[in-house]
């Protein structure tokens, strides 16, 4: 497996921190603010995006404050700008004591003529997205520890099914948002914010980074509500919050009083993996994966005709290897429960087949037998299963990543999202 | 006397395994014989010891049966060791898990054979059904901890593996965990487990105050979970599991007056005194419906 990390949000109503209070304030908007935000311009001018350099660990322990504040200063240098095209407007903009012209402020924005003259810091938001991105997905790597989150939001960290550590919320990825919910004119009309947002919600399922993905689905539904894509990976982590792995976290800890749980039980997750997997399939009614992720809920929701109708109409027009298993691993469980044990054991040796390392086909193989009273096929399966190598490299079952399987292609997505800002006008 | 009809298949569950006695499933079509493992205590919580076929009272769907006791000696005791080795036993408890195989296996007697399962996401068979303890040992030795948890896989491979030989069977599963990875339901296992006569003693660690498939799998089975505090706790445990199986009695008879196929419940009491008696509660019988 990939990762065995999983992040759930948890919901502290009323915490409080000195980094919110009055003072904190007040240090925002101290003489450093003007000194913070050349730093800024001058990192996103230089940082390549997706490369970790010595310009983002700084940055990356900048406050919510601090952050939010910068952004105001941009917004505000924009409306300058876009006004000071007028002749009568006010010619100099005063900031901190010191008084821009419109060609200084350009100067300090990295601007061209071009985007000056019509106040357009769209791709100073965007390429300071792309920095704040590369800060949220390394944290590690970059030595930065979470700051305090005023809005109470903490998140868990677990591996294996077990709570682990708490940890306050990361604000690089809200704050990558909000640069981009800057961007004029309409950011959902924005091909690059869509290629954004469907690249780093793939990125966080593909690293079981689940509580960060909750709010970039949340806006990107906001900003895109007919992206099949969009729609289809909001399913797929309801459906992963139903999974045992999410579900036995929440099963295996008593919550302290105040603290809230943001995972459900697995049916509410369920329920609501259908609802935009059927909105995905309206948008984009051709495509078998959507289809089998819908089949597996509906046949978790104990619709096992409904889930086999809906596999059997997919499976022809099936092209991967993997999502073809997975249908059939799924079509076989949900003949089972009908009953059809026959039409059961030929799903799963196709499965077998198209994997023949793997565990869990010899096991709904096995059980099948067992069930028919058939011991010595039982018997038999299991040995087979017992035969290959017990590494998980050895044994490749798909099932074990089937959670993160719809996003296998996250880091070409994030390279797409990233390739015109590393060559090209927006460099 | 336990019936000895069943069929021998010659089944090897792996190249490694040595002392191998595969056989077919107890309650299949062709095996007359149904064994129930029975522990009977007092008030305190004490193994009544010294009874007799004629102290037993054994009703299979309500219908009274004749029973016999089968000795130690006359059928060898499986253990089959199945241990988690997800990435959440990674240092300390790993080493406190390998310890207690360990002292497990040092308890156990020559006639006696055992098996090795261990399980992240993936099930591995460290070692089949042998005499040879030095064997298991060493697969004790070369277990690593990494990986989901694969709980219920793990627990019907171990079923399978019980079931494969004619011996009595316990089962000891550890877990410090619920289930995060497994293609079978626990439904599944539980319906596996009801048609096994291996006796199923989990052992878990830490606090969950729910009622876990630990549970469910010990009621089944007729055997019971211990809950432990720390994985240092894991030798005395296992060694209260084995000490405890071993005052246990294996009922045998063959079922007369009942349906041969579907679920058979079961009642076992001890005649004539207040006896606190566990057993499965019940078996199944040719195949079943979904």
């Amino acid at each position: 497996m990939n990762s065995f990390l999983v992040l759930l949000v948890l919901v502290l109503p009323g915490v409080s921190h000195p980094a919110f209070s009055a003072e904190g304030a007040q240090s925002a908007a101290s003489s450093e603010r003007f000194d913070r935000l050349q730093r800024w311009l001058v990192a996103v001018a230089q940082h390549e995006p997706g490369s970790l350099d010595d310009l983002l660990p700084p940055i990356g322990a900048w406050s919510k404050l601090e952050l939010v504040g910068m952004l105001d200063d941009l917004k505000r240098f924009r409306t300058f700008l876009t006004r000071a095209s007028h002749p009568v407007r006010p010619q100099t903009y005063t900031f901190e004591g010191h008084d821009f012209t419109k060609r200084e402020l350009q100067e300090l924005l990295g601007l061209n003529d071009q985007e000056a003259a019509k106040g357009d810091i769209n791709r100073v938001l965007k390429r300071g997205a792309l920095l704040h991105t590369d800060i949220a997905l390394n944290p590690v790597e970059l030595g930065i520890t979470s700051a305090p989150d005023p809005q109470g939001r903490l998140i868990m960290r677990t591996a294996d099914g077990r709570a682990g550590r708490l940890e306050f919320g990361m604000f690089h990825w809200e704050f990558a948002r909000l640069l981009l919910d800057a961007v004029l004119a309409e950011p959902g009309r924005d091909e690059m914010i869509r290629m954004w947002y469907r690249a780093t919600i793939a990125s966080l399922h593909n690293h079981r980074t689940f509580a960060e993905a909750g709010p970039q689905l949340a806006r990107a539904l906001v900003l895109f509500p007919d992206d099949a894509r969009i729609l289809f990976y909001s399913g797929a982590l309801q459906e992963t919050f139903a999974s045992a792995s999410v579900q036995s976290v929440v099963q295996s800890r008593t919550f302290t009083p105040g603290f809230t749980p943001a995972v459900s039980s697995a049916r509410v997750h369920l329920a609501q993996a259908e609802r935009f997997f059927r909105q995905a399939l309206k948008i984009d009614p051709g495509s078998s994966e959507i289809h089998v992720h819908l089949a597996n809920v509906v046949g978790r929701l104990e619709r096992h005709q409904e889930a086999a109708t809906e596999l059997r109409g997919a499976i022809p027009s099936i092209t991967d290897a993997r999502l073809e298993y997975y249908a059939q691993m799924f079509l076989g469980r949900e003949e089972e429960m009908l009953g059809r044990n026959s039409a059961a054991r030929e799903c799963f040796e196709r499965a077998a087949t198209l994997y023949p390392r793997a565990q869990s086909p010899q096991l709904a193989l096995a059980q099948l037998a067992w069930r028919d009273a058939d011991a010595s096929t039982a018997f038999r399966t299991i040995e087979r299963l017992f035969r290959i190598p017990p590494y998980q490299r050895e044994r490749e079952d798909p099932w074990w990543v089937y959670e993160a399987a719809h996003v296998r292609d996250a880091e070409e997505l994030l390279e797409a999202v990233r390739a015109p800002f590393l060559s090209g006008p927006a460099r | 006397m336990i019936p000895r009809k069943i069929l021998v298949l010659g089944l090897l569950l792996s190249a490694a395994m040595t002392a191998v006695r595969a056989q077919d499933a107890f309650f299949s079509s062709r095996t007359e014989a149904v064994r129930v493992d029975v522990l009977a205590t007092d008030n305190n919580g004490q193994p009544i010891l010294g009874l007799g076929p004629s102290d037993f009272e054994l009703l299979d769907a309500g219908v009274p049966q004749q029973i016999d006791i089968v000795s130690f000696d006359e059928i060898p005791l499986n253990v089959i060791l199945v241990l988690d080795t997800s990435v959440s036993m990674w240092g300390e408890p790993l080493v406190d898990l390998q310890n207690a195989g360990r002292t497990l296996l040092d308890g156990l007697m020559n006639t006696d054979s055992a098996a090795l399962i261990t399980f992240s996401h993936v099930v591995a068979l460290g070692t089949g059904l042998t005499t040879e303890f030095d064997r298991v040992r060493s697969a004790l030795d070369r277990a690593e901890a990494s990986g989901d948890t694969a709980l219920f896989d793990a627990g019907y491979t171990a079923m399978m593996l019980a079931q494969s030989d004619v011996g009595r069977s316990l089962v000891i599963v550890f877990s410090d965990g619920l289930d995060t990875s497994s293609w079978l339901s626990d439904a599944s296992v539980l319906e596996t487990a009801r048609r096994s006569d291996a006796v199923v003693y989990a052992v878990s660690v830490g606090e969950n105050p729910r009622r876990t498939f630990l549970d469910d799998l010990g009621d089944a089975t007729g055997g019971t979970l211990f809950k432990i505090g720390s994985t240092r706790d894991l030798g005395a445990a296992f060694l209260r599991v084995i000490q405890e199986f071993r005052r246990r009695y294996l009922l045998s008879y063959s079922p007369s007056g009942v349906t041969k196929s579907g679920w058979h419940r079961l009642e076992v009491r001890v005649k004539g005194r207040k006896a606190i008696v566990r057993a499965r509660p019940g078996y199944l019988a040719g195949a079943t419906a979904p």
